[in-house]
Order: structure tokens, then sequence, then C-alpha cells
């Protein structure tokens, strides 16, 4: 066959059987459109019946009522939307009457995918449930899971559910040799801040650089004498990068007892250092650093020069004989 | 050389020039073709985009990433306010919007400050990006997180760079006032950052808003264009969004982020020194000098594209519309080329030097003209009697079967995937126009884009403007 029949035909055939399979997407969708309307109705149905159960989720006759929907996801969809619409009392029984129907099983088996995309949707869907159910099956997962993303949204979901497991767990479970992303330092700070001493000890005890630098950022949300001494210990680290750390860990507490720690930071060798210190003096409004930040508005370093300029316009005006002078009169 | 030697010689240039064309239409669909089972992986592999912006709100709410969007206007005063309280109404936690007045010479400065009780501040700008003066800032009374820069006129680039010099915040987004976000465009845009430290820039997939129903500056029902033209707008820019750029992310060789929607990690704008002034193409150009930024430097970097950040905009209505906003395109393209000349084919840049940019020049400078020529020699010579028709049936197979069959394939991702689509009836609308486009658009486009080369080697730099027809109130 000559070339030109042949590509003629290879191409007519695929366009031939894409147009086919593009037809069958077509109807499908008409066919869902059809259908779309009564889930809608559906829907508002679960709603309206829902509703007014709630108050008596622990009462038998609410659960046969509601028999006919259990494990429907449409249901779910429902359900997902009014909890994250609810606070309080109202919530729990709403939960508890989301376990009783099932809804979250469909769900739960998902989480158990081989693969790894279906179990992060079925993560990101199951944070908006807070139950015991929920949260076990969600440990389970960032403990055990073979991929790194997986159990990275897991413990994103644990955060919201605050059902994290203890900090040597969490720290085990995200250990993926850099506990870089922004995500890992989310987990990590809301875990300090329900775990305070935990931390602390981590910090001690911690040996790889990269959970240390993140363990050290947690520290930022934890308002203990503890934890401040840990954050000089970390300005003392050889590391610049762990010493930039624990100043943004300073700036965010902001308690005084830091400022002497802060002062000597502004003279540290390295200049990323330096542009930390500076702003962080700025942002704890420190008055005893006024005359280092003078001194580094001639650094060599643009972005310290520029730091410190920022930093003094922050701090409080400063008291000169003319002002004083003005404020007695 | 007697005449019949000239003749041969001719004759045999014109085979070679349609042999050229049919290979270059050959390798550019073949290229199109591995980006499409590429796309469709990269589609099928990524978890499944959060459906609600509730369901955002909720994953993101306690721990945002400060935003500062940047938004500039010039003489808008018909549409500022309204443009304004839409991007106020944007569903995020934490953003400010800035609005930079370039120079506007109608009311523009004055509605803002009126409409929104804007009080002059003074703002620090951390570099000074842009070439003209700051005239003024303020900051909005009533709505806190909208600021105002006025400043003197020096186009779209200058006040981008504007902004970036007084925003704050760790992530920038740029957008086009013209352009409709959709109101969880934010909350999906900043997404990929939170798990990814190397990511320094997102960009949107933009749809076309002709024969949508809008409504407060939101596309409140989406509808499918009524002229032939935008609705095969409509099936290009699935090609382009769905497969294209999937494909180039996949493979880290995305060049592009529109102009009309893009999340960039404001301190790597400010190191490669914001948009440049002096190009048609400052999005192509500001993506491309990231790339040599980053590589040039060694760090790990990372340029994302996600289809579910959809941004609207309005594709010209009318052939001359066209013609001007392609023929520009090709004018930005050519000019990135030339001012990036060194990466194509530098192995210090990696696969954007040895894969990106190669494909660059072969999609847009060498693939055009001959698939022009190839339109004209074939039948010419075939109605000659100097070609065999079988070189015609190739070339027709090449250049029509093929484009049908990528059109329908962005058309199955869109179905599969996206799901914007409204209707059953609106996806055969647009199969049948993934069809039909491919036998007259697409040559149309070709000849646009040679245009656009004839405008660049003459500088015609002179900004044509593309007609608009408005939104369509629903």
């Amino acid at each position: 066959m000559p070339l030109a029949q042949f590509l003629l035909l290879v191409m007519g055939g695929a366009a031939g059987v894409l147009l086919g399979a593009f037809a069958v997407l077509v109807v499908r969708r008409g066919w869902q459109e059809s259908r779309s309307a009564a889930k809608a109705s559906r829907g508002a149905v679960f709603r309206t019946v829902l509703l007014p159960l709630i108050a008596r989720a622990d009462d038998d006759a609410a659960l046969s009522a509601l028999h006919e929907w259990r494990r429907d996801p449409v249901a779910l969809e429902v359900a997902g939307h009014l909890l994250q619409l609810m606070r309080g009392g109202e919530r729990d029984k709403l939960m508890a009457l989301v376990e009783r129907l099932e809804l979250l099983e469909p769900e739960l088996a998902r989480i158990r995918s081989r693969r790894a995309v279906r179990r992060i949707a079925a993560i990101r869907n199951l944070g908006n449930f807070p139950s015991i159910l929920v949260g076990d099956a969600l440990a389970r997962c960032f403990g055990n899971d073979a991929e790194p993303a997986v159990r990275l949204e897991a413990g994103l979901a644990l955060v919201r559910l605050q059902r994290l497991p203890t900090v040597a767990e969490c720290l085990a479970a995200l250990d993926d040799g850099s506990f870089a992303t922004p995500a890992h330092r989310i987990v990590l700070r809301a875990l300090a801040a329900q775990r305070p001493r935990e931390m602390i000890d981590a910090w001690r005890a911690c040996r790889g650089r990269a959970a240390r630098l993140a363990v050290t950022d947690a520290l930022g949300d934890v308002f203990d004498p503890a934890a401040f001494q840990a954050l000089r210990e970390a300005l003392c680290d050889p590391d610049p990068q762990m010493r930039c750390e624990a100043l943004r860990s300073m700036r965010r507490i902001g308690h005084p007892s830091l400022g002497a720690a802060v002062l000597a930071a502004l003279g540290d060798k390295e200049w990323i250092v330096r542009v930390q210190a500076a702003t962080t003096a700025g942002a704890m409004r420190l008055e005893g650093a006024r005359k280092s930040l003078r001194k580094l508005r001639n650094d060599r370093h643009w972005w310290v020069r520029y730091r410190a300029e920022q930093a003094l316009g922050m701090l409080p005006a400063a008291v000169t004989p003319a002002r004083r002078k003005g404020a007695a009169a | 050389m007697t005449v019949a030697s000239l003749d041969t010689v001719f004759t045999t240039s014109l085979l070679l020039l349609t042999f050229f064309a049919t290979m270059a239409v050959g390798l550019q669909n073949g290229v199109y073709g591995v980006q499409l089972v590429a796309s469709a992986l990269t589609l099928w592999r990524r978890p499944a985009a959060t459906r609600t912006a509730l369901d955002l709100w909720s994953r993101q709410v306690d721990y945002p990433f400060p935003v500062t969007i940047l938004a500039p206007a010039y003489n808008e005063e018909l549409s500022i306010a309204q443009s304004v309280r839409s991007l106020l109404a944007l569903n995020y936690p934490d953003f400010r919007l800035f609005i930079i007045n370039d120079g506007s010479k109608d009311r523009t400065l004055q509605i803002l400050i009126d409409e929104f009780a804007c009080e002059a501040i003074a703002l620090d700008a951390d570099v000074m990006l842009h070439t003209t003066r700051t005239l003024g800032t303020y900051r909005s009374a009533t709505n806190p997180s909208l600021y105002v820069i006025d400043k003197e006129n020096g186009r779209k680039a200058d006040a981008i760079n504007c902004g970036l010099s007084y925003a704050q915040t760790p992530l920038v987004c740029i957008i086009d006032s013209d352009s409709l976000i959709e109101s969880d465009g934010l909350l999906r845009a900043t997404e990929p950052f939170m798990t990814d430290p190397n990511l320094i820039a997102v960009g949107g997939a933009i749809r076309i808003v002709n024969g949508c129903k809008v409504n407060g500056g939101q596309v409140t029902t989406v509808g499918i264009p009524r002229g032939w033209l935008p609705r095969w707008q409509t099936v290009e820019y699935m090609r382009a969004f769905l497969t294209a750029r999937v494909a180039a992310t996949r493979w880290s060789t995305l060049m592009l982020i529109s102009g009309a929607f893009g999340m960039f990690r404001r301190s790597v704008l400010l190191e490669v020194g914001g948009y440049r002034h002096d190009t048609v193409g400052e999005d192509l150009e500001l993506v491309t000098r990231l790339h040599r930024h980053c590589r040039e430097q060694r760090r790990p970097y990372v340029i994302t594209f996600v289809p579910d950040i959809v941004c609207w905009t309005e594709a010209p209505a009318t052939i001359a519309g066209l013609r001007n906003q392609r023929s520009r395109w090709q004018q930005g393209a050519l000019e990135t080329m030339i001012r990036h000349r060194a990466m194509i084919g530098n192995p210090r840049y990696g696969r954007i030097g040895m894969v990106a940019m190669p494909m660059m020049i072969l999609e847009d400078l060498v693939c055009p003209v001959l698939e022009v020529l190839g339109y004209i020699l074939i039948p010419t010579l075939w109605a000659l009697g100097m070609l065999k028709p079988d070189l015609a049936l190739i070339f027709l197979a090449l250049s029509v079967l093929f484009g049908i069959l990528l059109s329908l394939g962005a058309l199955m991702h869109e179905e599969l995937q996206v799901r914007r689509t409204p209707s059953a009836r609106g996806l055969a609308t647009l199969a049948l126009s993934a069809v039909v486009e491919n036998l007259g658009y697409r040559q149309l486009n070709s000849a646009f884009r040679i245009l656009g080369m004839w405008k660049h080697l003459r500088k015609h730099t002179a900004w044509a403007a593309v007609p608009r027809v408005g939104f369509q109130s629903g």
C-alpha cells in the first residue's frame, strides 16, 4: 500500500475512533444532565429530612427515618457541606448521625486505594468530618502510608481535626529528607501549640539538620521559657540557617526576654543572619538596638542596610534633649 | 545555463520546498501528538481538584499565604468600580489588592477615591523597578485591603513593576483588569505553593468569555460563543492549555504564563528586575527570563500550570481583531527568541535550552512559514501536474486529519478532567468546531503569524487595538 494511502487510512481511522469515543462522552454527559436535576432534588430532600433530625441524633427513630440514605454519596456531600457551616453541639450531633448512617464507609475504603491520587482525594474529603473514626483512619495513613505526599496530606487533615499524634511520631511520618515545604511547617507549628513540652524535648533530641530547622521554626509557636532557652541556644549554632530560623521564631514570640540574644545577633558575621536580626529587632521594638542598627546602615550588604533602616523606622521615637524640652514645656 | 536547466532547478526547488513543508507539518503534529499523550497521563495521575470553594477555604483558612493582587488600570472610568468590587469579593483569607492607575487621562483615579473612600497614606517600596514617577499612594477607609497607587503613564509592564515595588507579601498575583478570575482562583493558585518550596510561578487556564453571562464581575452562566470565530478560539485555547501547557509542566519546559493571570513568588521577580518595558510579549519574556536566571544560578525551581484555575477573557470576534492579536503574539515570541538567543541549543540551560527553545523556533518561526508555503504550493503544483497526488494526500492527512485528532483529544481532556463546558449540546457544538477549524481557521492563523514576522522585521511596534464587544450581563 502506498505511504499516502496508508497515512490517510491511519489518520482517518484514528480520527474516526476518537470521534466515536467523543460521541460516547457526549451521550454520557447528556445522560448525567438528565440525572443531575434528580440528584440535586435528592440532595435537597435529604437536607430537608436531615435538618429536623439532627437534634435527635441519638434517637433510633431518627436513624430509621434516614435508613434509605445509608452509604449514599449524595447524602455524604450534603452532610459534608453542612458540617463546614455548623459549630458546637449541633455539629457533633450531625457527625454522630453521619457515622451511624455509615456515610463515610466508601471514603474510608478509598483511603486504602492502590492509587496515591485516590488516597489523597479521599483524605481531602475526610478532613471535613471531625470524627474519631476518621481521625483514627487518617492517623493510620499518616503513620504508615508509603507515599510521603499522602502522609503529608493526612498530616494536614489531622491538623484540621486536631488529632495529631506525638511529636516523635509526626517527625517520623513527615520525614522526607527535607521537611522543606510550608505544609511540613504547618503541621509542626500546630503540633507545637498542642504539645509544647514534647516539641522542646524533640528539639534537644533532633539530630538531622532539616528536622532540627523545622522544629526550631515550630518553637516560634511555643510561649514557654524552656523554648526561649532552646532558641537562644539555636542562635549559637554554627549553621547560619539555624540562626536565621531561631531569629524568625523569636520574632513570632516577641518576648522582651529574648531581646539580648537578638541584639547580639546584630553583630553576626553572616549577612543573612544580620538581615533577620535587624528585622526581628524592629518587629520587637528593641530600643537598645538603635545604636547597632544605625551602625548596620553602613553595612556592605544592601539587604542589611535596607532592613536596618526599616527597623529604625519601627522603633519608638528617640527622646532627644530638644524633644524632652518640648515635652516639659 | 539553458532555459531547460533553469526550469529543472526551479521545479526541483519547488518540489524540495513542498517536501520540507510536509516534513515540518508532520514534525509539528508529531510533537503535538506526544504532548496529547503526555497531558492525558498527567491529568489522569493528578489528585482530583477540590470541588467547592468552601472545601478549599476550609483547607487553607488557618494558614494562608499573604498575596498581593496587582491590577494595572488605564482609562477605565466606566468599569473600574465594578472590577475592583469583583476583585475584593475573591475568596481568599489574606490578600491585598493594589490598583495601579497608570497615568489615566480620564476619571479612573477620582472614581476609585470617591467610591472606596481612599485616603492618602505613605507606602514603603523595597526597590524601584518602575521607571516613571509615583504621584500618590492611597488606602481605602472602607476596604482596608484596597490600595491605589497613582503613577505617571508607562504602559502595563511599568505599572506592574510599580506594584511589585510596593507589594510586601511573599506572593503576588498579576492580572489583566479586563479579565475575570473565578472567585476561588486565588485559593487554587496558592495551593501548590503549600507543598513545593521550589515553586516560583503558577499559571492558570484562560477561557473564552464570549457567550457566557456575566454578573457583578463573575461568570454566572457558562455558554458557547455564538460566532464561529470565538468558537474556534475556544477549541484552540483548550488545545493550548489542556494539552501543550499540561505536557510542558510535566517536562518542566513551561515557557508561558499568560499575562491575564499568574501567581509569582515576589522575591524571584525582584531578582530578575520585574517585567521588561520594551517588548510586546512581556509575559513570555518574563517566564523565559525566570528560567534563564534560575538555570544560571543553578538553583532548583519549578514553574507550573494548574488547569483548574480559570480566568475568563474576551476573544476577538472579528478577523481584524484576531489578526492584530495574533501578529502581536508572534512579534512578542520573536523578540523573546532573539533576546534570549544565547539559550537556544545551549546545554547550560538544560531542557529549556535544548528542548523548549528549539521547539519555540520550530513552532513560531519555521512551521508557520513552511505550512503556508505548503498550502500554496501543493495544490498549485498538483493542478499543474508537477506533483504526484500522493504528496498532496500526505500533506492533507498531516495537516487536516491530524489537526482534527488533536482538537478532539483536547476536548476529551476538557470533558473528563475540567468539565466547564455547560452541556452535552455545547460539547457537540465544540466537536463540530474542532473539525471545521482545521479547514481555514488554522491556516489563517499561520498567515497572521507571518504577518507578525513581517511587522517584526519592519520594527512596527505601534499597538494595534483588539476590538471588544463587552461582557454579556445575565
